[in-house]
């Protein structure tokens, strides 16, 4: 185990385009199998283990140095800080983290007071930046609900096509920033592992085309 | 019933962690005291002054601070060599330099990044002042070397660095300096996302852009760094440091340390504390680094010391848990039980095997309850009875058993 290139995996829309990612590598195509409902993938020849966590642990488990490697969305790096190196963006999964709320008619974004989210430390954040003072209001799922029900006046959150928004009779109020799924690796895994995360970083990086210049300039060790 | 915790990020360490950790510590203060250096020993408060002004490596937002009734605000100190500096720059200035101290002692961090995460870190640290040249960087390479050793761990890795690369390559280029020390820190974290895009929009030639981008990258075996080092080099003191960077690390080859030595030439550090070599350890499977060090001069302008100074600092747990089946607890334990009219042949007993270095245990038979628990649970390996005279029922016995 303890020379394996132990790889953690975010759950759900990050875990797919891996897995379809992994599918054009020579190297690590068809070990992770998203149809059973196994968490760990190991395949001893490639001396790696994949395995699938839940986004916010995925930069616990590379913190800690219990995963090597971590690919995980900027979101959930931002909101979950750790000693990690962000060495890779692997610019899939790409979506944005938005202020919104109900359309008004008169102005594009009237004054908010209350915010809900499910990213209490980016809101405050972002708000302390614009010298803005607000109330954060942690939800941990269906954001769009709490203006509507009166919870809050607006929400911040992450939007990929903004049909969800739409439904709900919500727009994009501002843009806080862009979102991608990145890879990071443990501090001491970096050092230790260097050739097999390059492999790795490598191979995952080519195979979406564009990240050449990434996958070239990792050439030490 | 009221429920009684520890304060966030500290924690009990409990029999036989503490008794292994223990051992560690010893074979490492024993090691360290071999090589000549002298224990000194600072209170756990300071005056916060003392670490302000940046000079720390720990950020002033993770320092424990207190009021003292006087008014004045006092830490729990968050690392050991700027208290060491200290006492060396006050009350040691007239002693005669070279000056090789060591401590061992608990340092307070808050981490503002991770809430969660341990405050209270033991450190086994040697700081060497007034020695010349890089004998003093090969020095302190050679005892966490020997560290390693004393703990039984083989497969480590030094990794070493200098700040005056960065350093050097970021005095050529005009920035603001807050935006300079943003980009550092991008570079330091090895933030290659961050980096990249940070770069890419500033107003400089892009041979630096290049260089700068490069820098996170630039380590590895040290063949293969020292063969592409031109790459990196911008000026004098960057050639300087390098050259170096690159002596030091032929030096260590002939100590043997080939085979576990990494160049990183993008390693920064704090740039206000290390003003040279700077190097960490890392043990197989150990998420953190368990030794870091370098060198320091001139902090706290310390007299009559050539104004050199480097040390480092082992973390005492990080090195336990790399070490795990290195140090076992004393195997040489017994428990001795004793019926009331018997104490004294007992206690004679116990006595002479303590002087000949054992453990031994001396309990009146009727405080145990449950013999074979007791043996387990605090590791007994052997067993010796002195059974009351009068008791038919327990005879004077003695038994090994399995323990653990």
């Amino acid at each position: 185990m303890i020379k394996m290139l132990k790889i953690a995996i975010a759950k759900g829309r990050v875990a797919e385009k891996v897995s379809e990612l992994l599918l054009d590598t020579v190297d690590y195509r068809n070990i992770i199998d998203l149809s059973s409902r196994k968490l760990i993938f190991t395949n001893k020849d490639k001396e790696v283990v994949f395995f699938l966590a839940k986004p916010s642990d995925v930069p616990v488990y590379v913190g800690s140095g219990a995963a090597d490697v971590g690919i995980v969305g900027k979101d959930i790096l931002m909101e979950v800080r750790s000693q990690t190196y962000e060495i890779l963006d692997l610019k899939i999964c790409r979506c944005r983290m938005v202020l919104a709320g109900p359309s008004e008619k008169e102005q594009a974004r009237p004054i908010v007071r209350k915010i809900a989210t499910k990213y209490p430390r980016i809101s405050t954040e972002y708000f302390n930046s614009k010298s803005e003072s607000v109330e954060i209001i942690k939800l941990d799922g269906s954001i769009e609900l709490a203006p509507l029900m009166g919870l809050s006046d607006a929400i911040v959150d992450i939007v990929e096509s903004g049909k969800t928004l739409k439904e709900n009779g919500l727009i994009v109020y501002e843009n806080i920033c862009d979102i991608t799924a990145r890879m990071i690796v443990n501090r001491v895994s970096y050092k230790m592992k260097n050739k097999s995360i390059n492999t790795f970083a490598s191979a995952i990086s080519t195979s979406f085309g564009g990240g050449g210049t990434n996958a070239q300039s990792i050439v030490m060790g | 019933m009221q429920s009684f915790g520890v304060p966030q990020g500290m924690r009990d360490i409990l029999i036989d962690e503490s008794s292994r950790r223990t051992i560690l510590q010893q074979k490492l203060l024993n090691y360290i005291q071999s090589c000549g250096f002298s224990r000194i020993e600072t209170p756990l408060f300071e005056y916060y002054e003392l670490f302000s002004g940046g000079i720390s490596t720990v950020d002033d937002e993770s320092i424990i601070k207190t009021i003292d009734r006087d008014g004045r605000v006092a830490v729990l100190r968050p690392d050991m060599t700027i208290p060491a500096a200290r006492v060396v720059a006050t009350k040691l200035k007239e002693q005669q330099k070279p000056l090789k101290l060591f401590y061992m002692g608990n340092v307070y961090r808050a981490d503002r990044k991770d809430p969660e995460a341990r405050r209270e870190f033991c450190q086994v640290g040697a700081e060497i002042y007034g020695c010349s040249g890089k004998w003093l960087d090969l020095e302190i390479i050679g005892m966490a070397k020997g560290s390693f050793r004393e703990a039984g761990i083989s497969n480590y890795k030094i990794d070493i660095g200098h700040v005056g690369i960065t350093k050097g390559i970021f005095e050529e280029i005009t920035l603001p300096e807050e935006k300079k020390e943003y980009i550092i820190n991008l570079v330091s974290r090895k933030n290659l996302v961050e980096l990249e895009m940070e770069v890419s929009a500033l107003p400089i030639e892009s041979r630096y852009k290049e260089i700068i981008c490069k820098l996170p990258r630039f380590f590895g075996k040290p063949e293969d760094v020292f063969r592409n080092i031109n790459e990196i080099i911008t000026n004098e003191t960057v050639e300087k440091s390098v050259g170096y960077l690159r002596d030091v690390y032929e030096k260590c080859t002939d100590m043997g340390l080939s085979s576990n030595l990494i160049v990183d030439a993008g390693m920064t550090g704090n740039m206000k504390y290390y003003t040279g070599l700077i190097f960490k350890a890392y043990a197989q499977g150990i998420g953190n680094a368990v030794i870091s060090g370098g060198r320091y001069d001139n902090l706290l302008e310390i007299p009559g010391t050539n104004s050199t100074a480097a040390g480092f600092a082992i973390y005492v747990d990080s090195m336990l848990e790399a070490a795990e089946e290195n140090i076992m607890q004393q195997e040489n334990k017994l428990l001795v039980i004793f019926g009331d009219t018997r104490f004294n042949e007992a206690l004679d007993y116990s006595e002479r095997l303590r002087r000949d270095g054992a453990i031994v245990n001396l309990i009146n038979t009727d405080d145990i309850l449950d013999l074979e628990q007791y043996c387990r649970q605090y590791g007994y390996g052997k067993v010796k009875i002195f059974a009351e005279r009068d008791d038919k029922n327990v005879e004077d016995s003695y038994s090994e058993r399995q323990s653990g």
